[in-house]
């Protein structure tokens, strides 16, 4: 799956240039309208091992619900409507739900050893 | 020790899109996003179309399924040059998908047609780099469709009312498909099309010409 790639090559980048032997997870968001996070989730148990430093990496994905916002009244809502219910206006658009962001990893570095204090949340 | 990245992984995907769409530009391809709900009639749509369109403009296909390749196979009978993609569950075709079928295709064709994965949420959602996208959206599906999926629909250049063939065994007329269109896809071109008898797809090819000339300009064989 293409998507799990591109966590890979993110992942690997990030982890070569910090040093990281081993990642102990990786900490993703994902939008409930842009992947499927099962799917995600079993693609990457496939694929993780082809960076030996991912091998042992749990995914850890938090899921952003998908919402659509009326752009005339801001009315909110969590499916797709043709009208805005509450003022008529046409189509309210999607405003979340399509995030795909990668946004921290954890791991072991050769120096340090095992330790996420101190550094920037 | 914790590593912090926040990369956008979707920025990543709309510069694949981006390069898809370039590669498109430099060959002179004109690629039409075919997306619609499972069994809308995407790959009998094709069929009617291909022996028309192909020997004028050389045509080629990308096929998405989750999995088999059955529609792939329809295709190739036809004589068209296909690659079927699988993407092994998720529910739409993502553009580094697109970008790896593109190397296997032949070059020399004017048109690309994508079948995206029968879905009419997520494919709507993601921009795999074609020059248009057209909903298929059959007339037993019923005609609240366009309202429960309005992403799809409203960002359609074209829709095609299909299995019109069907329409005096519902009780259901195709002027309710037609209004419903009218505030849904008010943008999109509609093509009431009948895979089965044929009715309407010379209407619709010559749309699809029209895109092409309009893309580029000159008809085709001068290129
Ligand atoms: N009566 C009638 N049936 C049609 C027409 N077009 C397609 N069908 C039937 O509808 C069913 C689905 O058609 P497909 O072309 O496979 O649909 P699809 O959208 O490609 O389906 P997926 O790729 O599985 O999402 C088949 O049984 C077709 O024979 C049509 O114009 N008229
Ligand atoms: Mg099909
Ligand atoms: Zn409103």
């Amino acid at each position: 799956m293409a998507l799990v790639e591109e966590i890979l090559t993110a992942c690997r980048q990030a982890a070569t240039s910090h040093g990281v032997t081993k990642v102990t997870a990786v900490h993703i968001t994902v939008g409930e309208m842009a992947a499927c996070a099962d799917a995600l989730r079993f693609a990457w148990v496939a694929c993780r091992g082809r960076f030996p430093p991912l091998e042992e990496a749990a995914l850890d994905i938090r899921t952003v619900p998908a919402t659509w916002v009326c752009a005339r009244c801001g009315a909110e809502y969590r499916e797709p409507v043709g009208r805005c219910q509450a003022c008529g206006a046409a189509l309210p658009r999607l405003q979340s739900g399509l995030e795909l962001r990668v946004d921290y990893l954890e791991g072991d570095d050769d120096r340090h050893g095992r330790a996420s204090a101190g550094l920037p949340a | 020790m914790k590593v912090i990245l926040a990369r956008d992984l979707q920025a990543a995907s709309e510069r694949v899109a981006e390069a898809n769409r370039n590669r498109f530009r430099q060959h002179g391809v004109l690629a039409i996003n075919l997306m619609g709900s499972p069994g809308a009639g995407k790959t009998a749509l094709l069929e009617a179309t291909l022996p028309r369109l192909h020997p004028r403009y050389g045509c080629t296909v990308v096929e998405g399924d989750i999995a088999t390749t059955r529609d792939g196979e329809r295709i190739a009978a036809l004589g068209v040059p296909v690659v079927q993609l699988n993407t092994g569950g998720a529910c739409h075709l993502d553009p580094a998908m697109v970008a790896r079928a593109l190397e296997e295709l032949p070059g020399g064709g004017r048109l690309l047609f994508v079948e995206n994965v029968g879905n009419l949420v997520c494919p709507a959602e993601v921009d795999i780099g074609t020059d248009r996208t057209v909903v298929v959206f059959s007339v037993t599906e019923g005609p609240d469709k366009p309202e429960k999926y309005p992403l799809a629909f409203s960002r359609a250049d074209a829709v095609v009312l299909s299995k019109v063939d069907l329409l005096p065994h519902l009780d259901l007329r195709r002027e309710d498909f037609l209004d419903v269109l009218g505030r849904c896809a008010p943008a999109a071109a509609v093509f009431p099309v009948s895979a089965r008898t044929g009715e309407g797809v010379d209407a619709w090819c010559a749309w699809i010409e029209a895109q092409v000339t309009n893309q580029y300009s000159h008809p085709p064989g001068e290129g």
